[in-house]
């Protein structure tokens, strides 16, 4: 090509650019609606074989809002660590019988329980307790 | 004195001492930096033996030659990236077997983000063509859109592409391209900085959106394949071996097929593809001043790329039900994973209980067959 003559008119590559976007614009919302159906076909699929046609990301979403499945939770753990600890005494000591351990589960204390004020002041204290020390020792240096 | 052989010292000149100080330069970076070490160094090692005189390493095998003339750099660049482009396709088979598309298929938000981040490409193609015109450059038509594919941040579609439509500009645009997504720490904070607000950047975003099943795992790699391959045929090359890589992945029934191509066949490809395109920079091809212009383009195109997914990262913010962080945007920018991982570390500088390393890997990969579809419809228009 000779110099300073050139190979492309501003109409051939507006339209390259706008082609190669437009064309995965269109690709892409494709893909993103074949995949919404696919999903939908995955979650009948899978109730088929539960028995329970709801989608499986809304029933964990519905579990996990319920109390009643934190309560369960804690208790399953509980569970749990009185069994092994059981395995574990009954295998240093066989003649261990059943009956003696306890464990309890302590809830942490909730925020509402006492006035918010309070606790964000103490919150504020905890976090800027090192910014305070400094500040206390610097003031202190100074008076000596 | 006359010797029995001519030394390669007596052939060495200037421009062959500055890049042999640049291989010298990557395998620094490499090794200390740390920046894309499985590219640069081998990069750097090509450069370092492109620019050694009279070894004949370079020498393609054309037309009749005694056996043993052919350089092995001649001859992998010849077989592997000018004359049938294989190398970069098989890159992406491996790719494809080391992406979850998980992220992505649990929120298809990040598909939007990963096309938005193309505008790079748009941005740096019309870059070239006006420097063309203010006479500043004598860009051609083939070699703007070479040097667009830059702003796709994905290495092996860049090799791709040059390699049929200006391989002359192989050697720098690939460069160019992997340099960049080491810098991608460097160039996409400031940006984001600047185009988000705190607040926005605080905003919180639940660690996992929804379980996908295996179901779409599996036909998400079918379904792209075919789609990309009926609309793009020429995009089909990168896009069907990265799907096929993610089948391999995905189907859970060739186990020993998808560790292959995760571990020894990505990293054979990439040693033979690194040092062929070190070997496409001797000192006469980068000593020129379209190599700083290429440079300077692929720059634009990284940072045009970033604020193009930032600023439909806000649009989305603004109209989602649920809390969507607006950095996830520079996510899109397809340099996996760097990109998540600048986009990550902005959120949780901002909110310290902000995890979007996984939400960012969804946009990143979208963003990596975005740009291989851009690139594709380029080589449909330009090729014709």
């Amino acid at each position: 090509m000779p110099a300073g003559v050139l190979d492309w008119t501003w109409a051939q590559a507006l339209e390259i650019a706008f082609s190669g976007m437009l064309t995965a614009i269109i690709i892409m919302i494709f893909m993103v609606v074949m995949l919404r159906v696919l999903q939908v076909l995955a979650y009948r699929n899978q109730g088929k074989k539960t028995g329970n046609m709801e989608p499986k990301s809304i029933l964990l979403q519905k579990s996990s809002n319920s109390s009643n499945k934190e309560e369960n939770t804690g208790k399953q753990v509980v569970a749990v660590i009185t069994a092994a600890v059981y395995n574990y005494i009954k295998e240093q000591d066989p003649s261990y019988k059943a009956g003696r351990i306890t464990v309890t589960r302590h809830e942490p204390v909730v925020a509402a329980s006492t006035s918010s004020w309070r606790m964000a002041g103490k919150k504020e204290l905890l976090e800027s307790r090192s910014k305070l020390e400094k500040y206390r020792r610097k003031k202190y240096y100074e008076k000596v | 004195m006359e010797l029995p052989y001519q030394p390669g010292l007596f052939g060495l000149t200037w421009g062959h001492m500055v890049l042999i100080l640049v291989g010298l330069g990557f395998i620094y970076l490499a090794i200390k930096k740390n920046w894309e070490p499985y590219e640069l160094l081998p990069i750097g090692v090509g450069i370092i033996l492109a620019n050694l005189p009279f070894t004949g390493l370079l020498v393609e095998p054309v037309g009749d030659m005694a056996p043993g003339e052919a350089g092995l750099l001649g001859i992998l660049r010849y077989f592997g990236i000018f004359q049938y482009a294989i190398l970069p396709q098989l890159v992406f088979l491996g790719l494809g077997a080391m992406t979850d598309f998980g992220p992505l298929l649990a929120d298809r938000k990040g598909f939007f983000l990963g096309v938005a981040a193309q505008f790079g490409i748009v941005a740096a193609f019309f870059g070239a063509l006006l420097l063309g015109l203010w006479g500043v450059a004598d860009f051609e038509l083939k070699e703007a859109a070479s040097i667009a594919i830059i702003g796709g941040a994905d290495g092996p579609t860049t090799i791709y592409i040059t390699a049929l439509l200006a391989p002359h500009l192989l050697g720098i645009t690939a460069v160019s391209a992997y340099s960049y997504m080491a810098m991608v720490a460097i160039i996409q904070p400031p940006i984001i900085k600047t185009l988000t607000t705190q607040k926005e950047r605080e905003i919180y975003m639940k660690p996992q959106r929804r379980e996908v099943s295996q179901f779409e795992k599996i036909m998400f790699p079918v379904l792209l394949l075919v789609v990309v391959g009926l609309l793009v045929p020429r995009a089909a090359p990168l896009v069907g071996m990265f799907a096929f890589g993610n089948l391999l992945r995905e189907s859970k029934v060739v186990d020993r097929l998808s560790r292959t191509a995760q571990s020894a066949f990505i990293d054979i490809i990439t040693i033979l593809l690194m040092l062929s395109i070190g070997a496409s920079l001797p000192a006469e091809v980068v000593l020129q001043s379209r190599t700083l212009l290429v440079l300077a383009l692929g720059l634009v195109a990284f940072s045009f790329a970033t604020v193009g997914g930032l600023l439909v990262g806000k649009l989305i913010s603004r109209i989602s039900r649920e809390p969507f962080n607006p950095v996830l945007g520079a996510a899109g920018v397809s340099a996996v994973p760097m990109a998540s991982r600048v986009v990550h570390h902005e959120g949780l500088n901002a909110n310290p209980n902000n995890y979007l390393l996984m939400h960012a890997m969804g946009p990143n990969v979208a963003g990596v067959i975005s740009s291989a579809i851009v690139a594709g419809v380029f080589l449909e228009m330009v090729l014709g």
